[in-house]
């Protein structure tokens, strides 16, 4: 069987259903453990920044709930195009199940950027290049979201909702690089592909650990969603 | 330990909590139809063994 084919045999709701099941048990347990070690880490053990003290700690929630933001709504616009391509079930209830969780960790993002911001820039909120395009990220899930649960039928819907996750892919980059191009009072990046880091090794397996916990979060959660919006669907199809 | 951290923390664990509550919810509303469903099922075969024409 080639790699096509595998990936395509994701596609088929009865090897999905018992995938999803599977995977979203064992990242939920993972998602716990690594979450115990490693913001027990970050809370006890990881150093004390010289310049932030103890409120730097708030970044290891930050920090991958905003990249875990951006990276939930990719995954979306994927498979919105996959939903346009080939119009499979799986395809349609990912990109729905991908986005409530991707407007919770945005919204979180926001909130622990707040709190951190206050006391390291002396305010809660500043109409910055990062900070307003992550708020505009937040309102495109939420618009999403409505649009998602407008008709009952959720089928109808699908080719608009994955036309328009497509186009807000647009805010993505914007985001990413608002640091780069705009002069923002939030700072750039402090660990990229390449180059080297800003960081100290201890805090970076740290926050490497916290990102990895978030991760398995929103993916237990995206999975479980998407199987019972799956099993609901199917039985609409079976009551009708 | 810094309050605003503490803060943090239980705030991701209330988000987290809520999603996974609007999933159970879900999961709830699947159920309840499968078993309306078979409420259904058996009330057809019932219908059928006494020879109701539907």
């Amino acid at each position: 069987m080639s790699v096509m084919q595998r990936i395509m045999r994701l596609s088929s709701p009865p090897v999905f259903l018992r995938l999803s099941a599977q995977a979203s048990c064992w990242l939920g347990w993972a998602a716990a453990i690594m979450a115990l070690i490693g913001f027990g880490y970050a809370l006890f053990f990881a150093p004390v920044d010289a310049q932030q003290g103890d409120v730097y700690r708030i970044l290891y929630i930050h920090v991958p709930t905003a990249w875990m933001s951006m990276f939930l709504y990719v995954l979306a616009s994927l498979y919105a195009t996959l939903h346009w391509v080939y119009r499979t079930k799986v395809s349609a209830v990912m990109m729905r199940a991908l986005l409530p969780t991707g407007a919770w960790m945005t919204l979180l993002a926001l909130v622990t950027g707040a709190l951190w911001g206050k006391p390291t820039w002396g305010t809660y909120w500043v109409w910055d290049a990062r900070l307003t395009s992550e708020l505009i990220l937040l309102f495109i899930y939420v618009g999403l979201i409505a649009l998602a649960s407008m008709v009952e039928d959720e089928s109808k819907t699908d080719r608009a909702l994955a036309l328009f996750i497509v186009v807000g892919l647009v805010n993505i980059p914007l985001i990413y690089f608002s640091v780069v191009y705009w002069n923002t009072l939030h700072q750039g990046a402090s660990i990229g592909m390449a180059g080297a880091s800003r960081m100290a090794t201890e805090m970076k397996l740290t926050l490497l650990l916290c990102t990895l916990a978030v991760w398995a979060a929103c993916a237990a959660l995206v999975l479980a969603r998407a199987r019972w919006m799956l099993l609901w669907r199917e039985s609409r199809q079976d009551s009708v | 330990m810094n309050q605003m951290v503490i803060f943090s923390l239980l705030l991701a664990l209330v988000v987290v909590a809520i999603d996974a509550w609007s999933i159970a919810a879900l999961k709830r509303k699947v159920r309840q139809r499968s078993l309306e469903a078979a409420d259904i099922e058996v009330a057809d075969s019932a219908e059928a063994d006494l020879g109701v024409d539907s």
